[in-house]
């Protein structure tokens, strides 16, 4: 239930559908449950209509509900009535009429009139109905009816005169002083159209005017003046007698009531102005009423409180604040993001030399539509330069560091070149899809001991170049060849764009007003920086290592996308408009030759996954490749986000898979050791879940920290923890769930006597850690 | 018999809620809420016994509601019965158990596997011992386990010698069938109570043959969601003794075939009589006999008496209650000739004077069909991990009807 509040409350228009079916299951609870969970249906309903109609048979009712639950259900059958189910739900009434709950049958036969008032096309229907269920012979049923037809009749009179005819027949048959009250009211207010029935009816009730209930003689009263007013000849003696008798009658109400009728109608020389307006006064057309339900007033009321239920203020009880108009500081949101992040690193720092003053610039054109996070823009520009300014020997540091990466790196490559040809010819033999992603599964699969992230980066290179290098395909083997020598400039090349585009878009977030997500960036390198001064040499390996990491995947190939090639890839990076989304880029490549790609544009996502960011693309010209990126939010699932696009005016959408590996769903997060330890305690037991790979003795011998984070990084983002215990057994890595938040963190402990590799992930996610275990287990037995 | 926690409230409280219930004419139609000038009474009504709870500040009412229910359950868990009688024979435990479940205003052990080790359930031993020694009270002295184990819902160290689980599969229909005999409504809920005496820490895992059937399910905590989501099997470490692991709701969208039908012919004449005929037949109940079948209905206050002569089983008549219950018991599925169908004839004696009855009455059906459960839900496997035993397995599917909730209209 206070789920269900909270969708109601917060859920946009699309996902409040979910709320029915689980309030409908509670209705098989206890009565007292079922009363107060039909009371918020009631009112919920009333908001949303279409989400409970699909289950429009649950609210029949049962003969032996109580009284309370039968009101609520004819409740919202009524509020869920539309003109397609109309016609069942009246049917449904009908036997409800019949039932021997007196008191439940006029209560429908209240619903009844609503429903004609509202859906025009059957009031009729229900007219006709409710006639005849005015010549039952229970008492009750027929004046209920009474009252609702006159109602119904005030909304639009002039089509039934026949009715009306029928129920001044009536009259004499009813007893219940309402309806009585209901059926001369009636006459009077239509006299016109029953000239002749009228003055006798009058003629009746004045016999009978003294044993008449108080209701029933005002009535009569009313209906006198107003017969007077229209046919006073035929009438004048009847209307005197019968004021005659008001004037000694023991309710004082009657009295005054007849003695006003009087002075308007009869003494005319006292007031003339008065009786001039007689008619007007009298026959003044009414306004129809409008049916309302029994059950109101609870909108003042937050939906499931006691308040709620029992329609006044308990004690302590708390309206629902209002959204706020103004977004709370963002500042406050800036705390938790502490973690360095990891592509953005490079890219950041490249970005101080190269492209940062422009973007600073660009900012503070953009500063005056920041209104109200002038502030944080301000403190950001400080962190800048003391970014800048102050760890500046540190930035030269890690450039060096990087510098000799990139020499191992190459060694790497060559070294790799001949593994890679070997685990070509065996690999030979298996049948292959495609070429390009053979190559790719090759190397990812017979990856060599040594390999580093940057040789991934350098497989996108090429398979990208190959393709931008058009139809004509060099065999694998060769492409890469050819490709080799230029691989380690591309790694540098190709990151700049990537941090403009993000730049650029930092740029259009801050026009926007989201300044919280620019700041993560900025403040990122510097605390970066800071943590690599306290945690010396092995967390500034690690961080230098942090290299962009990137496979490159197939979600649309060239021959069914009919030229328009889509692949994927997770450059692990925060998505800039939501933080539990996974950024996802998408590299559309047109490989024809001489035909442009007009329009791509987002449809629709199927599986229920929230999808954002998709910017539609105009122009797509023949032989270019273009970068947008999407979030995606996998809700720390692996289910495959499938969506449909459009392009080139086809009206046919074409559907798109993105699969997501277990170690994309988690995006680090640094946590120092006391904290790690902390963490760790709290998820243990069922959130702990152990593995051991048995290693040989020469491949332990090479795992040290920097080859366990490279593998490490393989299939998961995360960061090491840097150890004070100066065990160089014991690796951790901690990173969290970028949908939850949740935290993962990996154990490594080297066992050197037996050879073995114990792994231990602690998780409040423990499916998703289990794949990551299983995953993690694998890179480690795939060296061997 | 009242409890305070926090604060005392008087006792003249009560006239409040005596005032509402005097005010309606069934028991059943008190309002659940009902507001007093300082505080707000909720009530819940079973087994003919109000549970009254004073509030006096804003909180959830289904909350409260949910909390009585569930001190009944625990009543009826530990007496077997949750009646007057047993409750007047238990006091001293029932006051135990309330102090421990609701702790200064707060619910606390709501489990009652944690409960029954804090509070042992009476039984005649213990009472006997209790007398002999004077120890008059039930609580353990030490604390459950289970309470400083992470999982909540089973205790370290369980022991059993033969290892068994056994599920039962109950469905219950709620249906509404018109005069015409066709079905207006009809919906299932199902339910798996487990009893489960496994040994250790046994990691089951529960498979169905049709898991699509299912949509709308709510779990014992237990259960691990995700699993669910991703892989449509129920994977969980139960708790230790009887529990409800799962249940599920199938709603009027699906097509469900109702393996009962009952032919009515019921006439109201003037002249203070009236003609009753009804006739019960199974239909596809695929081979299965339906047991116990039992129809209700409860006549209109203008019926004096009814002669009536079944051809199978027994039928009553309550000319107080104005209440006629037949019960026929079995019918076999394979009798399809129709004159050895159960049926009951008879007449209607009406008082004269009083208009006859606008309306039939409602039938309301009950029965059980064993070994089927109605929707086609069935248990592919159970699986366990965790220990080394074998275990015992035991699926057991029953379909009934819930008091009331099946009904034809005549």
């Amino acid at each position: 239930m206070a789920v269900a509040q909270l969708y109601y409350y917060v859920a946009p228009q699309s996902e409040i559908q979910i709320v029915a079916k689980s309030l409908l299951r509670l209705l098989r609870h206890h009565r007292e449950i079922q009363t107060i969970i039909l009371k918020s249906i009631v009112f919920i309903a009333d908001k949303h209509k279409q989400i409970f109609e699909p289950y429009l048979k649950s609210f029949y009712v049962h003969s032996n509900d109580s009284s309370l639950v039968k009101r609520y259900k004819l409740e919202i059958l009524t509020t869920l009535a539309n003109a397609s189910n109309i016609s069942t739900i009246l049917r449904e009434f009908q036997t409800y009429v019949l039932s021997s709950d007196k008191d439940f049958a006029a209560h429908t036969i209240h619903a009844i009139g609503r429903c004609a008032s509202t859906i025009s096309d059957v009031t009729e229907a229900c007219l006709n109905g409710l006639v005849a269920l005015m010549s039952k012979k229970d008492e009750t049923i027929v004046a209920e009816s009474v009252v609702v037809i006159k109602k119904l009749l005030q909304i639009n009179p002039s089509q039934y005169n026949e009715i009306i005819k029928h129920i001044v027949r009536m009259v004499d048959k009813v007893t219940v002083p309402i309806a009585r009250a209901s059926i001369l009211w009636l006459i009077g207010e239509y006299s016109d159209r029953i000239s002749k029935l009228a003055p006798d009816v009058l003629r009746k009730m004045a016999k009978s005017f003294v044993d008449e209930e108080t209701i029933v003689k005002h009535q009569i009263l009313n209906l006198a003046a107003k017969l007077y007013v229209v046919n006073a000849k035929q009438t004048h003696l009847l209307v005197q007698y019968v004021f005659n008798l008001a004037k000694y009658d023991t309710n004082y109400d009657t009295r005054d009531k007849a003695r006003l009728l009087r002075a308007l109608l009869i003494q005319t020389d006292k007031c003339p102005t008065l009786s001039k307006h007689a008619k007007k006064i009298l026959l003044a057309s009414k306004p129809a009423p409008i049916l309302e339900s029994i059950i109101r007033d609870h909108d003042l009321y937050t939906l499931g409180t006691l308040s709620f239920v029992i329609g006044q203020k308990a004690v302590g009880y708390k309206d629902l604040p209002d959204f706020p108009l103004e977004p709370p500081d963002p500042s406050v949101r800036n705390v938790e993001i502490v973690t360095p992040l990891p592509s953005q690193n490079v890219s950041s720092r490249k970005s101080s030399t190269t492209t940062g003053i422009t973007s600073r610039e660009k900012k503070k054109s953009v500063n005056d539509e920041n209104f109200y996070s002038d502030k944080e823009e301000e403190e950001e520009e400080e962190e800048e330069e003391t970014s800048t300014e102050g760890p500046d020997t540190d930035n030269e540091e890690e450039e060096d560091e990087e510098d000799e990466k990139e020499k191992t790196t190459q060694n790497d490559n060559d070294t790799n070149e001949y593994e890679q040809l070997d685990a070509q010819s065996t690999n030979n033999i298996e049948p292959e899809e495609e070429e390009e992603e053979e190559e790719e599964k090759d190397e990812s699969s017979g990856s060599s001991e040594e390999e580093e992230s940057e040789e991934e980066e350098d497989d996108d290179e090429e398979s990208e170049s190959d393709e931008s290098a058009d139809d004509e395909k060099l065999t694998p083997n060769q492409s890469s060849i050819v490709a080799k020598p230029s691989s380690t400039l591309t790694v540098s090349d190709y990151t700049i764009p990537a941090t403009e585009k993000s730049l650029l878009e930092m740029d259009l977030e801050a026009f926007l007003g989201a300044s919280s997500t620019s700041t993560n960036v900025q403040v990122a390198p510097v605390k970066n920086n800071i943590f690599d001064d306290l945690h010396g040499l092995e967390s500034l390996t690690s961080t230098s290592s942090n290299l962009v990491y990137t496979k490159q995947y197939d979600c649309l190939n060239r021959i069914t996308g009919q030229g328009l090639q889509i692949q994927y890839r997770f450059p692990r990076t925060p998505f800039q408009q939501s933080p539990n989304m996974i950024h996802v880029e998408l590299i559309f490549t047109n490989t024809t030759t001489n035909k442009d790609i007009h329009s791509i544009k987002f449809y629709k996502s199927k599986s229920n996954i929230n999808i954002q960011g998709f910017n539609q693309i105009d122009l797509l010209p023949s032989g270019v490749s273009i970068v947008t990126s999407i979030g995606i939010d996998f809700n720390d699932k692996t289910q495959p986000a499938s969506f449909d696009i459009l392009y080139d005016n086809n009206l046919i959408p074409t559907s798109l898979t993105i699969l997501c590996h277990v170690g994309e769903l988690i995006e680090q997060k640094f946590l120092n050791d006391q904290q790690f330890n902390q963490n760790l305690a709290r998820l243990r037991g069922m959130n702990e879940i152990m593995d051991s790979v048995n290693v040989d003795e020469v491949q332990i011998s090479k795992l040290n920290f920097n080859t366990i984070q490279t593998k490490i990084l393989q299939c998961a983002n995360m960061i090491s923890v840097p150890s004070t215990s100066g065990d160089s057994t014991l690796f951790r890595f901690s990173g969290q769930t970028i949908s939850s938040k949740s935290l993962v963190l990996l154990t490594i402990q080297l066992n050197m006597t037996q050879s073995k590799v114990h792994l231990t992930i602690n998780s409040d996610q423990i499916v998703l850690a289990t794949m990551l275990l299983k995953e993690i287990k694998q890179t480690f037995q795939s060296i061997l | 018999m009242e409890k305070h926690w926090k604060t005392v409230v008087g006792k003249s409280i009560c006239d409040y809620f005596f005032e509402a219930q005097s005010k309606c004419a069934n028991s059943e139609d008190v309002p659940p809420v009902i507001a007093t000038p300082h505080h707000y009474l909720i009530n819940i009504f079973r087994n003919s016994l109000y549970f009254v709870a004073v509030l006096t500040n804003e909180i959830a009412p289904l909350f409260v509601i949910e909390f009585l229910h569930r001190i009944m359950d625990v009543f009826e868990d530990y007496f077997g019965e949750c009646t007057e009688t047993s409750l007047k024979d238990n006091y001293v435990i029932v006051y135990e158990l309330l102090d421990e479940m609701l702790d200064s205003g707060l619910p606390l052990a709501t489990e009652t596997n944690i409960l029954k080790e804090l509070i042992k359930p009476p039984n005649i031993f213990r009472k006997v011992a209790n007398l002999v020694t004077g120890d008059n009270t039930n609580i353990s002295n030490t604390l459950p386990s289970s309470q400083l184990s992470n999982i909540p819902w089973r205790r370290m160290g369980v022991k059993y010698t033969n290892n068994e689980a056994y599920f039962d599969l109950i469905e219950e229909i709620d249906a509404i069938i018109d005069r015409n005999g066709t079905t207006i409504m009809c919906e299932i809920q199902g339910y798996i109570d487990c009893c489960v005496k496994l040994s250790g820490m046994p990691d089951l895992t529960l498979s169905f043959v049709n898991p699509r059937l299912l949509d709308d399910v709510s779990f014992h905590p237990c259960v691990r969601l995700k699993k669910w989501e991703s892989e449509r099997v129920l994977s969980f470490i139960p708790p230790d003794g009887n529990f409800r692991l799962i249940s599920y709701h199938i709603g009027s969208q699906n097509t469900i075939s109702i393996p009962i039908y009952v032919k009515h012919n019921i006439q109201f004449r003037e002249g203070s009589n009236g003609r009753f005929e009804l006739t019960v037949g199974p239909k596809q109940t695929m081979g299965k006999t339906l047991e116990s079948v039992v129809i209700e209905c409860a006549m209109p206050k203008s019926v004096l008496n009814c002669t009536l002569t079944p051809t199978q089983g027994k039928s009553t008549f309550d000319p107080v209650k104005k209440n006629l219950v037949w019960d026929i018991g079995k019918i076999e599925s394979n009798t399809q000739n129709t004159t050895r169908l159960p049926s009951l004839r008879g007449n209607i004696v009406l008082s004269t004077g009083q208009p006859i009855p606008e309306s039939n009455p409602i039938l309301n059906v009950r029965f059980t069909l064993n070994q089927i459960a109605i929707s086609g839900i069935r248990v592919q496997r159970v699986d366990m991990h965790g220990e080394k035993y074998k275990p015992f397995k035991g699926v057991k599917y029953i379909t009934t009807v819930k008091k009331g909730r099946f009904q034809i209209r005549t």
